[in-house]
């Protein structure tokens, strides 16, 4: 019997260069739509007007930010995010740990905050620019009512569905009632709660670029991008919507990373 | 059955016990006139195929249910609430997520007035009782199906009780890891000589560790022959005795029938 | 923990219990159950009345229930109401057919091939960090004011979920089943209709159901913008010549829709995934 070989399995300098350039693949595709726009943005003065040089998007970048464009609208839409999430989701939060701990709230508000949340969000924006006006309350309302339904959604979740073997270990060791919300029920629902948070982060920042996309007063990138739009300048537009979308990943980046920490417990596979 | 008298050491005592469940307006007999005494210092096994009621039973004495007609009682007082003189261990080690095992052992103490310094202490004893020095700030995912159940052992008896109940304590561990536990049962029921009942699918376990094993009979739950392993501790598994009482409980099990 | 599917049986009870509160009462009987459901819609209506009839709003403020329902049967029968919902479901489903078929195609083709996978996959992780309502100016001007931006951008908001859901379905599909269909020889073709497609169906229905609730609100928000028909220009149309109860009649059939598309999806659901184990997806 010949003893079995043992082959160094460890990736070699090539496979390594091999690896790096496999991973190049997915950047075939976003290459050649930017090189497919270029190329229709020289088809013509006309095709320039939609299709913006990218050398011109580039260009604009750099000059609003130093004209501070940007940062205005930029500081304005986070600002305005930050405020509607601190208030929809305290409100959200505390409404669904009533309505998952008393009965007659439940009864009460769960059908009525089942029927508000059947209307898709922005569908409210008639109703509240009448009812409120077009001014700064009216988006504050649309972006706290963004993060309000997703919190009170996971926390009622979260506060229901608490592990019935984790309440017997309580049973078991005489935790009092205090004892056994402070112990178990709470650490219990809080990843169903963090799940409410970040979809909340995530609803916030889209429905604040939304409302400002309809209500015109105050400075934000919706603003931006809306006056970009009525004077045609696509460059302007378009640099709202990659700032939208970077903004976006990386706040859901940062609070993906706040639960891991604060739910390091958690065994996620 | 002959019907056992009460004897003035016995520590548990169970007479005729009944206990039904209503499903759908029609009352299920779990429990059917169980007599049993267990001594102070027992190790009591019970085994039975499933739906003989011996989880139940184990949760009677528990005090997690407290709906039955009979009468339970621990040193002459009456069992209907969990109190902490009985701990209990089930097949799912089910410790909170949330804390590392050092916090899952001091759970147990969570409404004791214990000063700081002793219940640390205690905690700390426990966790290097049960051999998991070095894992007290793991948190249960970071252990495995193992030594989860070492932490819940811990957990148990670290509120010194005078009973340790175990629902199946090893049913969902390999056969290694098993084998290895029995023994560190045995060790920690031999340093602490506390009463323990054990409710076990494994009939070599339950003749390994008891001095005597309880044969249940399903439908409803009652007990069939209660059998004597008049072997000391720790034993050996090898042992001839052992192995014929292990065949004698399997074939009373099955009713004769080999499998 | 590392076995913790094994050792989710459990002597304790598994019932989701109530907390804090003390235990409520064994399953009230049916009725009242039913009476708790409508017991606040009916308080919320009677005071709404109350309220218009006070007279401390004016009635184009609150408007009173018995003019919505004037408004909503004029409508209905001048034919406007009828001709602004099949315009919005129209361009509802043509989109979301068109989104769903090429988030179906695309989906399934990154899970079942690697090159494929690689090639599309981060393009589309891109493409995902851009809501589509903050793309719906830049497909304005793309596209113009008419209905093919409204198509698009309904097309856009499908086909995304869509195609991750039916990635991940197709991914989610575990190991052994493919190697069964491998051990015993099956053709790929079959493998794909009796192994991929039924195993990896419960996710992507999941995926139809998120994706359409999206369109209906991106197109709502569309409508809003640009449309010269649809419930959503139907609101925008009452927000500018301050007729509150268009406003109001629009936000409860829209709400309504959702639901009703929500309620159907989940019926269809439960009809398609009969019998397929649920995936940990």
């Amino acid at each position: 019997m010949n003893t079995a070989v043992l082959t160094d399995i460890r990736p070699t300098t090539g496979d390594r260069i091999a690896k790096f350039f496999l991973g190049l693949r997915g950047f075939v595709i976003p290459i050649l739509a930017l090189v497919a726009w270029q190329l229709a943005s020289q088809q013509g003065a006309v095709q320039a007007y939609v299709f913006v040089p990218l050398d011109g998007v580039f260009k604009s970048l750099i000059e609003h930010f130093a004209d501070g464009e940007i940062p205005i609208n930029w500081l304005a839409s986070l600002g305005r995010t930050a405020s509607g999430f601190a208030i929809g989701g305290l409100l959200g939060v505390s409404l669904g740990a009533l309505m998952a701990t008393f009965r007659p709230v439940d009864v009460l508000v769960n059908p009525i905050y089942q029927a508000i949340r059947q209307v898709p969000l922005l569908g409210y924006i008639p109703l509240i620019s009448l009812w409120f006006g077009n001014g700064e309350p009216s988006k504050l309302l649309i972006i706290s009512l963004a993060a309000f339904y997703p919190t009170v959604l996971n926390t009622y979740e979260g506060l229901k569905h608490i592990d019935a073997r984790h309440v017997a270990v309580g049973r078991i060791f005489l935790a009092s009632r205090w004892q056994t919300f402070r112990h178990i029920v709470l650490p219990g629902a809080l990843p169903s709660v963090f799940t409410g948070l970040m979809q909340a982060v995530a609803f916030t920042w889209l429905s604040s670029v939304g409302s400002e996309l309809f209500f015109n007063p105050g400075p934000g990138l919706g603003n931006m991008m809306a006056n970009g739009q009525a004077a045609f300048r696509m460059e302007v537009v378009l640099l709202a919507v990659i700032i939208i979308g970077v903004t976006g990943y990386v706040t859901n980046l940062i609070v993906s990373k706040i639960a891991d920490r604060v739910l390091r417990w958690r065994n996620v596979r | 059955m002959p019907f056992e008298t009460p004897s003035p050491t016995a520590k548990l005592s169970i007479q005729s016990l009944s206990k039904n469940y209503v499903i759908d307006q029609k009352a299920l007999r779990v429990l059917l006139n169980i007599d049993l005494d267990v001594h102070e210092g027992e190790f009591v096994s019970i085994v039975g195929r499933s739906g003989c009621g011996k989880s139940t039973l184990l949760r009677l004495v528990s005090g997690l249910e407290n709906d039955y007609s009979g009468t339970i009682q621990l040193d002459g007082k009456v069992i209907n609430a969990p109190s902490l003189d009985r701990g209990m261990i089930f097949q799912d080690p089910s410790l909170l997520p949330w804390m590392t095992v050092r916090e899952n052992v001091a759970f147990a103490l969570v409404n004791q007035n214990i000063p700081k310094a002793e219940k640390d202490k205690r905690v700390l004893d426990l966790i290097d009782l049960v051999g998991l020095k070095g894992f007290e700030s793991a948190y249960p995912k970071e252990l495995s199906g193992g030594m989860a159940q070492r932490a819940a052992i811990a957990r148990a008896l670290v509120s010194q009780p005078k009973v340790l109940l175990l629902d199946e304590p090893l049913g969902a561990l390999d056969a290694l890891t098993r084998l290895r536990l029995q023994n560190e049962l045995q060790r920690i029921w031999l340093q602490h000589r506390m009463t323990m009942i054990m409710v076990t699918h494994d009939v070599e376990e339950a003749v390994y560790l008891g001095d005597r094993v309880v044969i249940m009979d399903p439908e409803p739950g009652r007990i069939r022959r209660i059998v004597d392993v008049p072997l000391a501790h720790p034993r050996d598994r090898a042992s001839p005795v052992l192995h014929a009482i292990r065949d004698e409980v399997l074939k009373d099990l099955t009713n004769g029938v080999v499998i | 923990m590392d076995d913790g599917s094994v050792i989710l049986k459990t002597r304790v009870t598994a019932a989701p219990v109530a907390l804090l509160a003390p235990p409520a009462p064994e399953r009230k009987p049916w009725k009242r159950q039913r009476l708790a459901a409508v017991l606040s819609p009916i308080i919320l209506i009677v005071g709404w009345t109350l309220l218009s009839r006070s007279g401390w709003f004016p009635a184009e403020i609150v408007v009173p229930p018995e003019v919505l329902w004037t408004t909503f049967v004029t409508y209905w029968s001048n034919g406007q109401l009828p001709d602004h919902l099949t315009g919005s479901l129209g361009r509802l489903f043509g989109g979301y057919l068109i989104g769903a078929g090429i988030g179906i195609a695309l989906g399934t083709l990154m899970g079942v091939s690697k090159q494929a996978e690689a090639y599309v996959l981060p393009g589309f992780h891109i493409l995902r960090q851009l809501p589509t309502v903050a793309l719906i100016p830049a497909f304005i001007m793309i596209f113009g004011v008419g209905e093919t931006v409204k198509l698009v951008l309904v097309a856009k908001a499908t086909a995304l979920p869509v195609a991750l859901a039916a990635f991940q379905g197709v991914k989610g599909i575990p190991r052994t089943w493919l190697d069964v269909a491998r051990i015993h020889r099956i053709p790929a073709l079959t493998q794909f209709t009796h192994v991929i497609v039924p195993a990896s169906l419960p996710v992507l229905v999941q995926g139809l159901r998120t994706a359409l609730a999206r369109s209906w609100m991106v197109l709502v928000a569309a409508e809003l913008l640009v449309a010269d028909s649809g419930i959503g220009q139907m609101m925008e149309w009452g927000r500018q010549t301050f007729r509150l109860d268009l406003v109001l009649i629009g936000v409860v059939i829209t709400g309504l829709i959702g639901f009703t598309l929500d309620k159907g999806f989940r019926a269809l659901e439960r009809v398609l995934t009969r019998g397929s184990r649920k995936q940990n997806a």
